[in-house]
């Protein structure tokens, strides 16, 4: 009888360790997709915004012909870039949709929705986005939930802007 | 003796719990034969015979790119990629340190890809390096060093913590190499044949920062150091993939690395006319990885340098070799053949 209840008891413990284990991944798992809703930066074409992450294929944006695909290292499908006359927009696939994962604007016929162009000064920027950056080399980055906004400079002026998807 | 054999018995309920925790966890846990087939790639080296006098380490710029066959077919060179996707340098000094715990190759060649990440990827990557890994000191280290913020080295312990999930999405594929296994290489070289041309490159960006890290010379120079201790001549090398671009600053510091530690550098980006190179037909996917033709172009010309400059043995005429690769040639063959 004695055997027996030891018997249960160290199941029951070990069960007990491992499922606790499992559930406290489980919850990692959803607070880290709720992070992803968070805030975030947004760039707008034609009106639309366009945030990182999102579904690409849910915008409606202009047609271009040049597309650059290539089979993803570590995803089944094709990464894409599709190259703009102002902006690159490059897009992995997950889940059926091609998430954007970042937009590269090198013209200054674009601008970000705070006011922001290739060719605006350095102080243009932190007028318009504040004093919250850090810095690598020559450029300006800021975060905001699972996106950065970073700000290439040439000197003084602004030389290319790139919204990015912090990788998971 | 009666609490001897009592103990005796909890001992084994527990053993049999962990044995069934363990087959529950190789259960869902990815195979990585069929689909995600990069996952494997690691693991292909362990069944090897270890008669290897050049091993390459690096991501798909190497596994992609330099086919062993084509190098013993030419030279009688025997070799190994012990390539994964995304490879970091950390990742790539721990296989080459777990490497030399097998064998002692005559020349290291490292793909300088990787110095242009000083922090990991993202998870999907490590798993793909990771997983099946045999554990060794080189494993452990490799966990520690690239887990994200997300990931958990137990994790990595019990496989069943992160993929308890697949449960619902077991397919045949987990069935039938759930004791089993797929080689998906040739001696680490993954075999592409599709043809995709350069036509259209998206704009070469400006970069935040081409400074490589202060983590990726640490790990170059421990990689350095470990072949010129055990007598390995080691090159760095740039694949010739037109995409994603390397920048000349990449290259101005890997000049001067190169310069002050007397190594050999190539970049293969360089030469490309001089190797026959043809980015409208030698490429499955528009310039980032050379296909089966352009593989066997590049191959043949990094073997006549071999060759020519280190001494390598030509294997072609020692019979027990001649005699596993001969087995190692029918099979590439065939699949070079097949549609």
């Amino acid at each position: 009888m004695k055997k027996g209840i030891i018997i249960v008891i160290i199941v029951v413990i070990l069960a007990v360790i491992i499922g606790g284990i499992v559930l406290i991944n489980s919850n990692n798992s959803s607070n880290n997709a709720d992070a992803m809703q968070s805030e975030t930066f947004i760039f707008k074409i034609n009106g639309q915004e366009v945030k990182m992450g999102q579904n690409l294929l849910d915008l409606n944006l202009p047609e271009t012909s040049n597309v650059y695909e290539a089979e993803s290292c570590a995803f089944d499908g094709i990464e894409k870039t599709y190259t703009y006359d102002n902006y690159d927009i490059t897009t992995c696939p997950e889940n059926g949709v091609e998430k954007i994962l970042n937009v590269y604007i090198s013209h200054g016929e674009e601008s970000t929705p705070e006011g922001i162009r290739v060719g605006d000064t350095v102080e243009d920027m932190k007028q318009a986005y504040g004093e919250d950056f850090k810095t690598a080399d020559v450029s300006y980055i800021y975060t905001k939930g699972h996106t950065t906004l970073t700000f290439v400079t040439n000197g003084d002026v602004i030389s290319s802007i790139e919204y990015s998807l912090i990788a998971d | 003796m009666k609490k001897g054999i009592k103990i005796l018995k909890v001992l084994v309920i527990v053993i049999l719990f962990i044995m069934l925790l363990s087959a529950v966890s190789r259960l869902v846990e990815p195979k990585y034969a069929t689909e995600l087939i990069e996952g494997h790639f690691i693991s292909e080296y362990y069944n090897e015979e270890k008669n290897h006098e050049v091993i390459f380490i690096g991501d798909c710029e190497m596994y992609s790119n330099i086919s062993p066959m084509e190098l013993y077919k030419t030279e009688g060179i025997t070799s190994f990629v012990r390539g994964t996707p995304q490879q970091l340098i950390w990742q790539s000094s721990a296989i080459l340190e777990e490497t030399l715990t097998y064998e002692k190759p005559k020349v290291v060649v490292l793909s300088v890809n990787c110095l242009k990440y000083d922090k990991p990827v993202s998870e999907a990557y490590n798993r793909l390096t990771i997983d099946k890994m045999k554990w060794s000191k080189q494993k452990v280290d490799i966990i520690l060093s690239s887990m994200t913020e997300e990931e958990s080295f137990l994790s990595y312990v019990f496989p069943l913590l992160r993929y308890h999930a697949r449960w619902e999405e077991l397919t045949q594929e987990d069935i039938k190499y759930l004791f089993d296994s797929k080689e998906n290489t040739y001696n680490g070289y993954l075999m592409e044949k599709d043809i995709r041309p350069v036509e259209n490159l998206p704009t070469k960006r400006e970069l935040s920062n081409y400074q490589f890290g202060d983590i990726c010379y640490t790990y170059l120079d421990k990689i350095t150091k470990l072949c010129k201790d055990n007598n390995i001549e080691l090159i760095l090398v740039k694949a010739p993939s037109v995409y994603p671009y390397w920048y000349e600053e990449y290259d101005k510091q890997i000049e001067n690395y190169v310069e002050k530690n007397g190594i050999r550098y190539i970049n293969f980006l360089d030469i490309i006319a001089e190797i026959g190179i043809d980015y409208s037909k030698d490429t499955y996917d528009s310039g980032m990885h050379l296909n089966l033709t352009g593989a066997r172009k590049l191959s043949v010309y990094f073997a006549k340098i071999l060759k020519n400059d280190y001494n390598l043995t030509d294997f072609r005429d020692i019979a027990n070799v001649s005699a596993i690769y001969k087995k190692k040639l029918e099979a590439y063959n065939k699949a070079v053949l097949e549609n």
